[in-house]
């Protein structure tokens, strides 16, 4: 588990990291889990994965050169914002009351519950960003985001976070390809609503 | 006259911390510095993303040192505070020292 942790972990950073710093930067993580393992080997690679995700969006930020800080605390923000708000959308609201729907219409086909599912996750997503668009200031900080494919990775990931740890849990092939599935669909529907915010209101 | 650099409080507290630990100041160190003498915790990548800043500034320099066996084979990088940061830091301290001595009293 350890081991497999740590292989992620360096995977994520050689992906993330700007060059000057990656030797270093990993170094200094890897040194950290080191301390944390011989202090207690349970709680090590959870502190590992933490400092991981709270270093991210610095390091993002880090790999866009922008000089204007406001920028940098707006695309945070925004990944937060889009990660966290449709991780508890889709937890609590949507998701269940697409299950009661579909148990109330007596929807017994697998695909046809799989592509409801699909539609309910994505939905969210997409809703927060058109309503993000709505301000000039939020909008540009979304396109920013989107100019670097490791952004947008980042707060696609921080949307589906919680769906991973299912397929961790109750793996199968099946499950891995619906998931991969629902993440390029968030990918293709928050880009381009972000690119044609104007023609998405039209539609509204 | 140069242009002087006006440095923001974590730059401040970052550049203090490398020239208390001397030679040998490199990441992990300096976060171990900060948390010990400020009580303040700080992420990796936080501290990096200032480190790059001040050394694209001119303000701090960096080398890369020797790998090492707990570090899975990889290379410290040590930085040192230059001559410019050196100034930038006194001056920034000053200024926030000339405003704290001239701070007139609460009163309700």
């Amino acid at each position: 588990m350890n081991h497999l942790v740590v292989k992620l972990v360096i995977r994520w950073l050689t992906l993330i990291c700007p060059e000057h710093y990656r030797e270093a930067m990993i170094g200094d993580l890897l040194e950290f889990f080191e301390f944390e393992h011989t202090n207690d080997h349970r709680t090590a690679p959870i502190k590992l994965l933490w400092q991981v995700v709270i270093s991210t969006p610095s390091i993002l930020v880090m790999r866009t050169r922008a000089s204007h800080s406001q920028l940098n605390r707006q695309i945070i923000c925004s990944m937060l914002t889009i990660g966290l708000s449709t991780l508890l959308l889709e937890r609590f609201v949507f998701v269940s009351a697409v299950w009661n729907a579909a148990q109330a219409w007596s929807i017994q086909s697998i695909f046809m519950l799989r592509f409801i599912y699909l539609v309910a996750s994505i939905a969210p997503i997409v809703c927060l960003c058109l309503l993000l668009s709505f301000w000039p200031k939020f909008k540009a900080s979304l396109q920013s985001i989107f100019a670097e494919p490791v952004f947008s990775l980042y707060t696609i990931l921080c949307c589906f976070s919680f769906t991973w740890f299912d397929l961790l849990t109750h793996f199968s092939f099946d499950l891995l390809a619906f998931r991969l599935i629902q993440f390029c669909s968030a990918y293709i529907c928050m880009r381009w609503t972000i690119n044609n915010s104007h023609k998405a209101r039209s539609l509204l | 006259m140069s242009k002087f650099y006006s440095l923001g409080e974590f730059e401040i507290i970052v550049m203090a911390a490398i020239m208390h630990i001397g030679e040998q100041a490199y990441g992990t160190l300096v976060k171990e510095e900060i948390a010990s003498r400020g009580g303040r915790q700080v992420s990796v990548g936080a501290l990096y993303s200032t480190l790059g800043r001040l050394e694209s500034k001119g303000l701090l320099t960096s080398f890369e040192g020797e790998p090492t066996k707990e570090r899975g084979g990889r290379a410290k990088r040590y930085f040192r505070v230059t001559k410019s940061g050196y100034e930038a830091l006194s001056k920034s301290i000053d200024m926030l020292q000339s405003f704290i001595t001239e701070l007139p009293r609460f009163e309700h």
